[in-house]
């Protein structure tokens, strides 16, 4: 009998559907993987298995038996247990309160029996080898730590249906390497598991059975032993590689890349230290929880290069971005054009004409509500053509806005929509032509994984528009977790390890070079 | 609070029609409230309009509670734009009355009028800047604003200090009355009608202007709309809130001056108007807009000066709070509407807001 | 401390029940209007059935079904919860006086209401509920299961959706209580300490109560603890110009606003960690994304 058994699924939101008509099996014991680019529509295929979300059509069966729909708790009863890609942890409890929550064991008058639910908790994470302190309070553990914790919380519970969403993106590549052994342990005690992930590689080192998600739709349902990751590629992407040169940009097709660097990259590196743009020396700032996020971090930009920043995430890179722009204050020597004290204020690092395309662009970018023609205004609000004097230029304002939607090709062309209207690809492209032409020339630009998130074409979009900026003499600080990424756009990639730069490295280098680095051990 | 006029007007997509059928349906309800305690609803409502445009007299009646009602919305409304919840109007009104009724000893009225923006400006900076500079979250804070300021100004300046006579005896007659150069002028003699109206008509016209045509208004939108995005566009978000609740003070204060210089001629011993409450029923209702903001603010002004004839089929006059109070919260859900508005006009949504939009949330 | 104990109850069960709506995460301004409609709900109940325990029941009923109304439009029409509650406030002034007027025929007060009887001491049993309640509370919940998902629901509603716990529901269930107990304050007013319903009632108690609240930093503990402070500073100052001569009534104002700016000077200043549950006010959408 099958442990979970998914038969036409259909999710719809508004009018689109996200899930198409999905049927798949998973056996227990087996791994199987779940692949396709953002937005094809895993997430929200796994919220309807779990019971979050109510499917539209189609049915889930656990072990045989028919879930209801839109019933967590059925669900969890059924033995289906989902790791989220954003932990479902609550941070001001402790972690057995968080692995109990729900299913809480209970004395007289519906008091919990902590002592009990401490002892299962820590006996059920000994028993699978996760190293845990029952007593913490989540909020002060490490991320691979709370990963452990969502591990447990449904090991506890006794799933026997393991779904992990995206369970490696934040992970470092020995954690990563840690996490795949424990879901074959799992496997190999007889659950099923659901291993969803973009990273064709992972997925081969993992399933048994891959099956592939292309907007809405299962395309491709395989054997590992039968595919190849050339193959899988194709399936997600939906056409021939030969086709789609972009498929490197999304890391859809890293596998060659162990070996050397097949990947192209575009011109050669220009010699270093030549024409030097900016230049940081032992930079420092503490993070949002007042610990040290950057310490002593040194590194310089030529005019014209783009250097891609590397790093397993939550090193310094987002804390790097906002120091650059103005919006985190940091010690240390900062140098853009042989002047200092530019970085004080995001308005002061603008007037130095560092612009900023955000990672959270939703929050840090762009006001939602606003109409798209407003959010290009944004930064430049108070210059022409946005104004005159004190006043709104809203003949120059438009004429400006539809030029820029025009350059950037942002869909739908207008200017009045609301911001929040639009898709995420095209939100992006109101951004980068706001920051990259909006005003006149960045001499800096700080790019936080521009593409996450984004269609291919979008992507394409985003990467020419650097490198155009570049190409006038900009100085290109793009700060990416997608290794595939900085690879193909960058000249040289520096590597972040705890606040510090580990060092840089040419694209070619190999990913066991990278990680390396990335774990902290200088470069070569 | 971030995206604070979105997450409130957003969902009707269509604040007037949200506001019209709240206003409707309130307005139903409340008949039926009459009928349903054995009264004619019927009479009930002539003497509500009656009282509210019947001549000159009751008019007048209407546009002086409007002109209050205006200001009071307008200040909730602008520290809507800056994404603040201003529950302090009635704190910042009370200051400005004061204000006014001490200037109003000395001073012709415009530079009363003054003082009594200035003290509220003072009022409403507070619970900006200690958003800004200390996280205090405004609704709190406006909150114990206004009963440190209703207490400190009835329980103590009022009664005490400031009191008429200066006698030790317990006053609650209020302070001393204001000069005649102080009174708002008056354009008829049958109706109470003053400057008051069309000075609140083009402070409304004034704040549109500056709100939708000036890159200041534009900043203080964008701070309201998105205020990360905001500061990391260089615009000075912890500024920019301080500024509008200032401003939002000021308009308060100036609702409390003109009570004071225009009908009540001096600070009186009890002075609870409610009318900063209010003013949140009209920003609501109004849609957080200038133009919304002063209809909604006539509106309710006609209902109060209507209720005051209520009475005269024994129903008090507080019925005009009812109303207001049904119409807010059902503007306050206009989801509740939506499945009608979907049947009225069946658009189809641009399928980009449907479309899951694959980005990451925080 | 006699005055204490007769001020503080109606201070100390609001108080409990903003902790208790807010710590699921819903924003409670509505304390005001609560009390309000169970103020007025005693009176009337004691008065027609001629019993205040009867009159207790009434309002902390009626205290819930306006608490009904809140968590209708905030949870199920997503309404933001401080309008939702501020419109609630309004209504419960014109309602109030309305139903005060057609039911009692004056909109100013009541007929005098049977009350709660004293003890020897004094004290009416609501007293005794003021200082037990309190410790009651933190018990249920820091020690039980609900209380324990209460916490949750407040905190981060996805993760204990994803776990089974009815995120609206137990959300609806917390405002409702929270109703009762502002309610039952609100009688404790009009059947406890006046002996009848004044259409001025509750005063301001309910902010006051909200103030307690944020003071006590969220927990019952804690909340019940600035109920009592508050009430004593009322009762001092109630002291003071009974004793003092009527000149010195004139400073009633400031002892009187000490409280609130007392609250404020701990939410600017304060030590410690003074922090609302992160999820309060925020809407839960089922299938958000």
């Amino acid at each position: 009998m099958n442990a979970l058994d998914l038969s036409g699924i259909v999710k719809r939101f508004g009018g689109a559907a996200a899930v198409d008509g999905v049927s798949f099996s998973v056996a227990p014991g087996e791994v199987l993987a779940l692949v396709g680019e953002n937005g094809a529509g895993k997430s929200t295929l796994i919220s309807v298995a779990c019971g979050l979300y109510r499917a539209d059509a189609g049915e889930v069966r656990a072990f045989g038996a028919p879930l209801p729909p839109g019933d967590p708790r059925a669900a969890i009863d059924a033995g289906i247990g989902v790791v989220y890609q954003h932990f479902m942890l609550v941070g001001p409890l402790s972690v057995w309160e968080n692995v109990v929550l729900g299913r809480e064991p209970r004395r007289s008058l519906g008091v919990i029996d902590g002592e009990r639910a401490r002892r299962e908790v820590r006996e059920a994470a000994e028993r699978f080898g996760l190293e845990l302190d029952v007593g913490a309070r989540v909020e002060m553990l490490g991320v691979a730590a709370q990963q452990r914790v969502e591990i447990v919380k449904q090991l506890w519970r006794g799933a026997r249906v393991l779904i992990l969403d995206e369970p490696t993106a934040v992970l470092a590549p020995r954690e990563a390497d840690e996490l795949v052994r424990t879901v074959r342990a799992l496997a190999a005690g007889g659950r099923a598991v659901i291993f969803i992930s973009h990273k064709l590689r992972e997925v081969l080192a993992v399933a048994d059975r891959i099956a592939v998600l292309r907007r809405g739709r299962l395309v491709q349902l395989t054997p590992r032993t039968e595919t190849s990751a050339g193959q899988l590629a194709e399936a997600v992407m939906g056409k021939p590689l030969a086709a789609a040169p972009e498929a490197a940009e999304l890391g859809l097709f890293s596998a060659p890349s162990r070996q050397g660097a097949p990947v192209p990259h575009p011109t050669a590196i220009p010699s270093r230290g030549s024409d030097i743009l900016f230049e940081a020396r032992d930079l420092a700032c503490l993070s949002d929880r007042g610990r040290p996020a950057l310490h002593g971090l040194s590194f310089n930009l030529a005019r014209g290069e783009i250097l891609g920043v590397a790093g397993v995430d939550g090193n310094g890179q987002s804390e790097l971005a906002e120091v650059l722009t103005g919006l985190r204050p940091s010690s240390g020597s900062l140098r853009l054009n042989g002047a200092e004290g530019w970085a004080r204020t995001p308005a002061a690092a603008r007037a130095a004409g560092v612009v900023h395309l955000p990672e959270d662009r939703h929050r840090r970018a762009l006001c939602l509500p606003l109409s798209v023609e407003e959010n290009l205004a944004l930064g430049h609000q108070r210059a022409p053509p946005y104004a005159r004097g004190a006043l709104i230029d809203r003949k120059g304002r438009s004429a400006k806005a539809r030029a820029l939607i025009a350059a950037f090709d942002v869909r739908p062309p207008e200017p009045l929509a609301r911001a929040a209207d639009l898709s995420g690809g095209n939100q992006q492209k109101v951004v980068a032509a706001r920051e990259l032409a909006g005003g006149p020339t960045p001499r800096l630009v700080v790019a936080v994984q521009p593409t996450r998130g984004l269609d291919l074409g979008a992507a394409r979009r985003v990467h020419d528009a650097l490198r155009e900026t570049a190409a006038k003499g900009a100085g290109i600080l793009l700060i990416s977790l997608d290794l595939d990424e900085l690879r193909f756009v960058c000249r040289r990639i520096l590597v972040l390890y705890e606040g510090r730069a580990m060092g840089d490295a040419p694209p070619a280098a190999s990913d066991e070079h990278l990680g390396r680095m990335m774990l902290g051990q200088p470069g070569a | 609070m971030p995206e604070l006029r979105a997450k409130i007007f957003a969902p009707a997509r269509d604040p007037l029609w949200s506001a019209i059928a709240a206003v409707t349906v309130s307005l139903v309800l409340s008949f039926l409230a009459i009928a349903s305690t054995g009264r004619d609803p019927l009479a009930g409502f002539g003497y509500l309009i009656s009282g509210a445009l019947g001549g000159p007299g009751p008019f007048g009646e209407t546009a002086i509670k409007s002109a209050v009602l205006i200001l009071t919305g307008l200040s909730v409304a602008v520290a809507f734009t800056v994404g603040l919840f201003n529950i302090g109007a009635e704190g910042q009104l009370i200051w400005g009355g004061l204000a006014a009724a001490v200037a109003g000893r000395v001073c012709p009225w415009p530079l009363c009028l003054c003082a009594a923006a200035a003290a509220g400006a003072v009022w409403g900076f507070l619970p900006g800047v200690l958003k800004v500079r200390r996280g205090v979250h405004e609704v709190i804070s406006t909150i114990l604003l206004n009963w440190i300021a209703i207490h400190l100004v009835h329980g103590w300046l009022v009664a005490g200090p400031l009191a008429a006579g200066g006698t030790a005896s317990i006053s609650v007659a209020g302070t001393e009355p204001i000069e005649r150069a102080a009174w708002l002028p008056r354009f008829f003699s049958q109706s109470r009608l003053d400057v008051g109206f069309p000075l609140a008509l083009i402070v409304a016209a004034g704040i549109w202007f500056l709100l939708t045509r000036t890159s200041r208004g534009f900043e203080w939108r964008a701070v309201g709309a998105g205020q990360e995005a905001a500061r990391a566009a260089g615009i000075p978000a912890g500024r920019r809130i301080c500024e509008a609740m200032a401003l939002s003070g000021a308009l308060a204060g100036l609702a409390g001056g003109l009570l004071i210089l225009g009908t009540e001629h001096k600070y009186p011993g009890v002075f609870r108007t409610g009318y900063g409450f209010d003013g949140i029923a009209v920003a609501l209702v109004g849609g957080g807009t200038a133009a919304g903001t002063a209809l909604a603010g006539i509106f309710f002004g006609a209902i109060r000066a209507g209720a005051t004839r209520l009475q005269l089929v024994g129903i008090h006059p507080s019925f005009a709070e009812l109303i207001q109070g049904m119409a807010v919260l059902l503007v306050a859900a206009p989801r509740i509407f939506q499945p009608l508005f979907a049947k009225l006009r069946p658009t189809p949504q641009p399928a980009a807001s449907t479309t899951p939009v694959p980005t990451v949330q925080p | 401390m006699n005055a204490i104990l007769d001020f503080a109850p109606p201070l100390v069960l609001a108080a409990l029940g903003g902790v208790l709506s807010e710590r699921a995460g819903v924003v409670n301004i509505g304390l005001e209007g609560m009390m309000r409609f169970g103020a007025f709900a005693a009176a009337a109940g004691s008065i027609f059935s001629g019993s205040p325990w009867v009159g207790l029941l009434c309002g902390a009923l009626a205290g819930a079904a306006s608490a009904a109304v809140h968590a209708l439009l905030s949870l199920r029409f997503r309404a933001d919860q401080v309008v939702s509650g501020i419109a609630l406030n309004l209504v419960a002034l014109g309602l109030v006086t309305y139903l005060l007027q057609s039911v009692f025929g004056s909109a100013g007060v009541s007929p005098p209401a049977p009350a709660l009887p004293r003890d020897r001491f004094g004290h009416t049993a609501m007293a005794y509920a003021a200082l037990l309640l309190p410790v009651l509370f933190h018990l249920w919940l820091s020690r039980t299961a609900v209380g324990l998902r209460v916490r949750a629901v407040g905190e981060h509603p996805r993760a204990a959706a994803t776990l089974g716990v009815r995120v609206l529901p137990l959300r609806a269930l917390c405002v409702m209580g929270s109703g009762a107990l502002a309610g039952l304050g609100g009688a404790t007013l009009s059947v406890g300490i006046l002996g009848q319903f004044d259409s001025r009632m509750p005063a301001g108690q309910g902010f006051m109560a909200l103030a307690a609240m944020v003071f006590g930093k969220w927990t019952p503990l804690g909340a019940a603890g600035a109920a009592f402070f508050f009430a004593a500073a009322d009762a001092l100052q109630r002291q003071l110009s009974f004793s003092l001569h009527a000149a010195d009534l004139r400073l009633e104002g400031i002892f009187l606003a000490l409280p609130y700016f007392l609250t404020l000077l701990v939410l600017a200043f304060g030590i410690g960690r003074t922090r609302a549950p992160a999820a309060d006010g925020v809407p839960y959408e089922p299938e958000g994304r």
